[in-house]
């Protein structure tokens, strides 16, 4: 249900992938003698770190290296954070219409809560899941139903889109922009340990 | 008949005299008790309202349990005639919450003004969770 | 609806550079914090100056070098560009009023559910005695150890059985049913 940063790691990784392809394969361009005539210090036989005992002996050294650090400190945290799954849920939810009189708000998890409390009562489904996201105005449902290996996947969601998804609606006000539902096949054939007593 | 200046029904025993006016510590004990007063008549008629129910115990919001039978929890503030309302509740799913919370903000407006006689200007709901069905309510089979 | 049915993330290789890059940040930062406290360079940082001014393109070690960087390189842009299977497979949902939901219901099944509804029917024909499967969404491999010698009935019914259940579970398109036997002999 939660979301990955999919479509940024390729981004750089293929960013990343392509500066060391270039740097590589430029190298050994240059050491075969191809380049030897675009510039004399790409000469097969020339020494490109010449000088490298200088530049480090240079008063500024040490200040870029601490420069390059942090900078690379930076872009390697912000993106292992970037890994870890997001739920991106709905914020506080509205359902007052002038705020002077008062304002109505309930929190997303209280709402999903209560419909994947409704899709457990389904037979065949041994957990569920939800999670609210969007806005009140525009909301979008997401499930994650554990199903019985016994029972037909088609119709745990015929039974969610007949009778759990109208009695959201009809508690929230708004009908869903969208829904999904991800369904996993456990072994369990009990749900855990309820008993309903009228 | 129910006075909201003096906290509490008809005569008993008055508190030592002291310059009135609205620092004036009897003024304010009084305030406090009068809130006190419509918390309670608030709940109760709030409770009333069939598809709502009440939170009790817990600490800052874990372990509260959810009582649909409980009154909901009110807290108000009285500032002259003027009262401005906080009520934290559940709701019965799946019935619709705008319907029920305005429902709510009506009734509760009117009774509260009837009853404490003080102006009800404002009346903010926090809808804590919802819970499932009447006692009527029928299995859910595949 | 898009996180419940996309390709993999590629969050090892992410992880893995990221490391990376904290731990060439830690080594630049500690060879600066050495310098500055100390006035001088890191030995090893020194030498290996030294010896790299001398150095043509050409230099053994430095091809070798080059050569790792660009397969390194290579390798994460044919990671980072191939799309690889998708996590779930599609399930039937029914079209809901607008008054329900406006958009559309989308169903998926994971790929580890498919395995196990395959393992399942599969349990149930008679003459199985153990099941492995594995799927993607596109096809699901079933491995079936039987004491019996004569398999391939066996392998057709489990198949069919396989096949039916997917179509009853509504996954579609149906994934291509594979099936393998091997006999385990009764000790």
């Amino acid at each position: 249900m939660r979301i990955l940063a999919g479509g940024l790691n390729r981004a750089w990784l293929t960013v990343i992938g392509l500066v060391l392809l270039v740097l590589g394969v430029g190298w050994l361009l240059a050491a075969s003698g191809l380049l030897a005539s675009l510039h004399p210090a790409l000469d097969q036989e020339a020494a490109p770190m010449r000088g490298a005992s200088g530049v480090l002996d240079q008063p500024w050294m040490p200040a870029a290296m601490i420069v390059v650090a942090a900078l690379l400190i930076l872009a390697g945290l912000s993106w292992l954070v970037r890994q870890i799954p997001r739920k991106r849920q709905a914020p506080t939810l509205r359902f007052h219409e002038d705020a002077r009189q008062g304002v109505t708000l309930m929190e997303a998890p209280v709402f999903s809560d209560a419909v994947a409390h409704d899709v457990e009562e389904l037979e065949h489904v041994t957990a569920a899941r939800a999670l609210l996201r969007g806005s009140r105005s525009e909301p979008e449902l997401v499930l994650r139903v554990a199903v019985n290996e016994r029972a037909d996947a088609q119709e745990v969601v015929d039974a969610i889109s007949e009778r759990i998804l109208p009695r959201a609606v009809e508690a929230l006000g708004v009908p869903f922009t969208d829904v999904g539902i991800e369904i996993v096949v456990t072994r369990q054939s009990r749900k855990s340990d309820r008993v309903r007593v009228q | 008949m129910f006075d909201a200046s003096t906290g509490g029904p008809g005569g008993g025993e008055h508190p030592p005299r002291e310059p009135d006016g609205p620092a004036s510590s009897s003024h304010r004990g009084h305030l406090v008790l009068a809130e006190k007063v419509v918390e309670k008549i608030a709940a109760q008629c709030a409770s009333e309202i069939t598809e709502v129910g009440g939170t009790g115990g817990g600490f800052l919001g874990m372990g509260r349990q959810n009582d649909p039978e409980a009154r909901p929890k009110v807290s108000v503030e009285l500032t002259g005639a003027i009262a401005t309302l906080s009520i934290e509740l559940g709701v019965r799913y799946p019935a619709s919450i705008a319907r029920v919370t305005q429902q709510v903000r009506e009734e509760l407006g009117r009774r509260v003004t009837e009853l404490a006689g003080v102006q009800v200007r404002q009346i903010d709901i926090r809808v804590g969770y919802l819970h499932g069905g009447s006692p009527a309510e029928e299995r859910t089979l595949l | 609806m898009k996180a419940l049915r996309h390709r993999p993330a590629r969050v090892l290789p992410a992880v893995l550079v990221s490391i990376v890059m904290l731990a060439l940040a830690a080594a630049l930062l500690w060879a600066a914090i050495a310098r500055l406290a100390t006035g001088q360079w890191w030995s090893q940082l020194s030498r290996a100056a030294q010896s790299v001014e001398q150095a043509p393109w050409a230099a053994p070690g430095a091809m070798v070098a080059a050569a790792v960087v660009a397969i390194i390189g290579l390798l994460l842009i044919i990671w980072a560009l191939a799309p690889g299977a998708f996590t779930t497979a599609r399930v039937a949902s029914p079209e809901p009023e607008d008054a329900v939901v406006r958009g559309g219901v989308h169903a998926v099944i994971t790929t580890g559910g498919l395995a196990t509804l395959a393992s399942g029917a599969a349990h149930q024909i008679d003459g199985v005695s153990g099941v492995r499967s594995s799927a993607t969404a596109k096809s699901v491999l079933v491995s079936l150890t039987t004491p019996l010698r004569s398999r391939d009935s066996l392998v057709a019914e489990v198949r069919a059985a396989v096949e039916e259940r997917m179509r009853r579970s509504g996954v579609f398109p149906a994934p291509k049913i594979r099936v393998r036997a091997h006999t385990k002999e009764m000790s």
